[in-house]
């Protein structure tokens, strides 16, 4: 029998959907007598138990600490005893920045195999094998961990998929506000910047690029992104040029779009540098006047036209 | 990486000196840059340094900078693959594509990647029609711009109805058969018979009493309509129809005037950017209770500075954004939306090419990426804050200053060492540079910035 230590992360009030993920991924690894322990860590933790009694999780451990949102120290800390009690064979936690913010420094000092941004998992025989990308994303990484008796992962988000079947699992609370930490909360900021749009987290994105010819049509589109309720986007002439702000470039040097599900390239080549932020799409639908454009290899559905012509009868289906 | 090019080697000072230099280093890109260059001899060398692996084949035959020179070159060799490669490289030339047909074995997959290549020229796409009886590489060339009218009638003629969706929207396809393409059509092959430019008279008269609103709409959309029809229309109920109207430059300031009243925010917003619209009317749409109608109309070139004025205290931000972009707006407008509370307004600003420098100088103790992007592309941010901003530690900020027409030299050959090899590249032809400083370059760890270090001085002389 196995345990798979997971932990859950929420932010302002709200579990993230990759807590859920990462319980999804776990049950690629999972035999029927192991078993699937979530923690969730926070001054409220008991407030996200519900949303995390999903089928194949186990237990949840509701953890108490002191700080309302995330501390990498306390984070650190309690996992680490965590870990002490429970004894993992595995450790799952989200790739994120809460995670990058103490994933290593907990593995390195635990000595556990670990890997980060991992989107595959299975056992080969005894051994668990994670995959990960390298190279820039132009290879898959096969990862075993030879000799290690626990395993740290951080994994990958918008690849297992949820479930959203309720369960029953049992729950325990531990109190552990007086681990403290270095550092000290002064005052909450709210992210600043010209966007309040986190285009990584959105499911329907509409993106233009240089075929939108004019700084002017930027604003067609954006009324045509608002009435199909699409987030818009773009490739970077269109950031760089200052027509859109940057928090919407998708790409290499842009965003991952990593949880849209219907993406909708206008006027946009597909060069490999955007392509990196949005082909893993399951849905991609490019609208381009040459029918020779690269963006057409990874689209679902392709439209040889011209933009502001399917532009123009998308409005009139809308309206 | 072990070193091409010998240390301190200095800027060649011929194109011979510059061919040989490559052949020296063998660095397979900066050939490919020279080679078009490059006669006799040299020529031979670098089209042995090119060729000799087939692995390199096979990569600058994908490779989007490959110059067109090489690519014919590549098109000579007895490879299907390579072929295939050049086949869907769109730098691939019309020369280039005859030679893949000529030694195509009529491959299919070939022939068919060939009629949807931009640069297939019509003599090659006719060839193509005249040869072949597959539909798919058919409809292509029905679909293909280059192809031109007396094939497309062969087409027709051959396979009377199978392309009609290609021909309705064909520019070349001639009059007589639009005529046909109307009377044989479903509702959309006679709407784009409505919107081609040869449209005759009397068909755009029989669209007129058609009750498909696609085709209404569409007709509505042309500009050949006289003032009577565009009247009638203009009493239509259908709203895609109405707001297409809107929008049509023939449509006179009259009836503008009069749609103004519309009650479709969308026909409002279409008009909000004719400049044929009264004094009165366009304080209407300033008042106008719809966010996007304002915001078109912040746009508007001929906005009197009184209501660029009262846009500029919008409460919309994407409004008051808009002002921002509006190239007419005067500079003490821009002066107060500089401190407006939206950051991504404060950017519009920043990229506005009529912000003052002090303006520009303020904008550029924020903080924000979007913000001090704009100020350091903007040709009227003083030198000096140029010089700050080029250290950076945002990328997007350097390359701002990096695509400033007005950066200078000293600002810009520190960035000559930027971590980012886009940077590097784009510093190239950076025309406030020399060329010793472009040959600072020549030697880059990254391949792209090393090609196009080469390349340029290969058209320099090439021009000579
Ligand atoms: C290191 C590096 C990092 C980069 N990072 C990114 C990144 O993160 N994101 C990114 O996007 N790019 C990135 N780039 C830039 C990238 O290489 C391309 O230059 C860029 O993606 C091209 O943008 P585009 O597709 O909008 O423009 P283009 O390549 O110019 O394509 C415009 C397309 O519009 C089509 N078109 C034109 N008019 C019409 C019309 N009326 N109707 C229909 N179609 C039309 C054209 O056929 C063409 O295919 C990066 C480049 C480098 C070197």
């Amino acid at each position: 029998m196995k345990t798979f230590l997971l932990i859950a992360e929420h932010r302002r009030g709200e579990l993230r959907p990759i807590s859920l993920e990462v319980i999804a991924a776990a049950q690629e690894l999972r035999q029927a007598d192991d078993k699937v322990v979530v923690a969730v860590i926070g001054e409220q933790a008991e407030n996200y138990v519900a949303d995390l009694s999903v089928a194949g999780v186990d237990e949840i451990i509701s953890v108490k600490t002191g700080s309302v949102e995330f501390d990498p120290d306390i984070f650190e800390s309690v996992v680490t005893s965590l870990m002490e009690k429970l004894d993992p064979e595995v450790v799952l936690l989200p790739h994120s920045v809460d995670s990058l913010g103490y994933a290593a420094t907990l593995a390195r000092k635990g000595n556990y195999g670990f890997a980060t941004d991992v989107y595959g998992l299975q056992y080969d025989g005894d051994e668990l094998v994670a995959t990960r990308s390298g190279y820039d994303q132009k290879v898959n990484v096969e990862l075993d961990f030879p000799g290690k008796q626990c395993v740290l992962l951080t994994i990958r988000p918008s690849v297992f998929k949820a479930t959203e079947e309720s369960a029953s699992p049992t729950v325990s609370v531990e109190d552990m506000t007086s681990i403290g930490s270095r550092s000290t909360n002064l005052e909450f900021v709210e992210a600043g910047g010209a966007d309040d749009i986190d285009i990584t987290t959105v499911d329907f994105i509409m993106s233009i690029g240089r075929g939108i010819a004019e700084e002017a049509n930027v604003e067609q589109f954006r009324e045509l992104a608002e009435m199909a309720d699409a987030t818009l986007c773009c490739s970077r002439p269109i950031a760089d040029s200052g027509w859109l702000p940057k928090s919407r470039q998708v790409g290499q040097s842009g965003k991952v779009v990593g949880s849209c599900k219907l993406y909708v390239a206008m006027g946009i080549s597909g060069s490999i540098q955007h392509m990196a932020g949005m082909k893993h799409v399951p849905t991609i639908v490019a609208v381009n006047s040459d029918p020779g454009a690269s963006i057409f290899t990874i689209a679902k559905y392709g439209i040889v036209g011209d933009i502001f012509e399917i532009e123009e009868e998308l409005r009139s289906h809308f309206e | 990486m072990p070193m091409l090019f010998p240390p301190d080697i200095s800027l060649p000072n011929s194109a011979d000196a510059l061919i040989d230099c490559v052949i020296n280093s063998g660095d397979l890109h900066s050939a490919a840059a020279v080679y078009e260059l490059a006669q006799g001899e040299q020529k031979k060398q670098l089209r042995d340094l090119l060729c000799e692996e087939r692995r390199n084949t096979l990569l600058l035959a994908r490779w989007e900078h490959t110059p067109a020179a090489v690519l014919q070159m590549l098109a000579e060799i007895d490879d299907e693959t390579v072929r295939l490669r050049l086949d869907k490289n769109p730098a691939s030339r019309a020369g280039t594509l005859n030679t893949i047909y000529k030694n195509s074995g009529h491959d299919r997959q070939l022939l068919c990647l060939l009629t949807q290549h931009a640069h297939s020229s019509s003599t090659l796409l006719k060839r193509l029609a005249m040869s072949e009886d597959d539909i798919p590489i058919l409809k292509s060339i029905a679909a293909h711009p280059n192809t031109d009218a007396n094939t497309l009638m062969c087409l027709e003629k051959h396979y009377p109805g199978m392309f009609d969706n290609e021909l309705a929207v064909h520019a070349e396809t001639p009059t007589e058969l639009l005529e046909t393409l109307y009377q044989r059509g479903n509702c959309f092959i006679r709407s784009a018979v409505v919107s081609h430019i040869r449209c005759p008279e009397h068909l755009l008269d029989s669209a007129f009493n058609e009750t498909d609103t696609t085709i209404l709409r569409h007709l509505a959309a042309n500009p050949r309509l006289d003032s009577e029809k565009l009247a009638v229309l203009a009493q239509h109920d259908d709203v895609s129809v109405l707001r297409t109207l809107a929008g049509n430059p023939s449509l006179g300031a009259e009836l503008a005037n009069q749609m103004i009243q519309n009650s479709s925010n969308s026909v409002r917003r279409t008009l909000a950017s004719r400049t044929d619209l009264t004094a009165e009317n366009l304080q209407r749409l300033v008042d106008d209770d719809d966010h996007w109608v304002r915001q078109w109309v912040a746009r508007h070139p001929k906005l009197p500075d009184l209501l660029l004025n009262q846009l500029a205290s919008d409460q919309n931000d994407e409004v008051r954004r808009a002002v921002t972009r509006n190239p007419q707006t005067p500079v003490d407008i821009l002066r107060q939306l500089a401190e407006d509370s939206s950051v991504w307004v404060r950017a519009g600003v920043a990229y506005q090419k009529n912000t003052p420098a002090d303006v520009l100088s303020t904008l550029s103790e924020e903080s924000d990426v979007d913000v001090l992007s704009g100020v350091a592309s903007n040709p009227n941010t003083p030198q000096a804050i140029l010089i700050r901003l080029s250290g950076s530690q945002q990328t997007d900020i350097r390359r701002g200053v990096i695509i400033n027409p007005q950066a200078e030299r000293d600002t810009l050959l520190p960035l000559l060492e930027d971590p980012y090899y886009l940077h590097r590249l784009l510093l190239v032809s950076n025309p406030a540079l020399n060329d010793n400083d472009r040959w600072s370059l020549h030697d880059d760890p990254d391949l792209s910035v090393r090609f196009m270090v080469f390349k340029w001085f290969a058209q320099k002389y090439l021009q000579l």
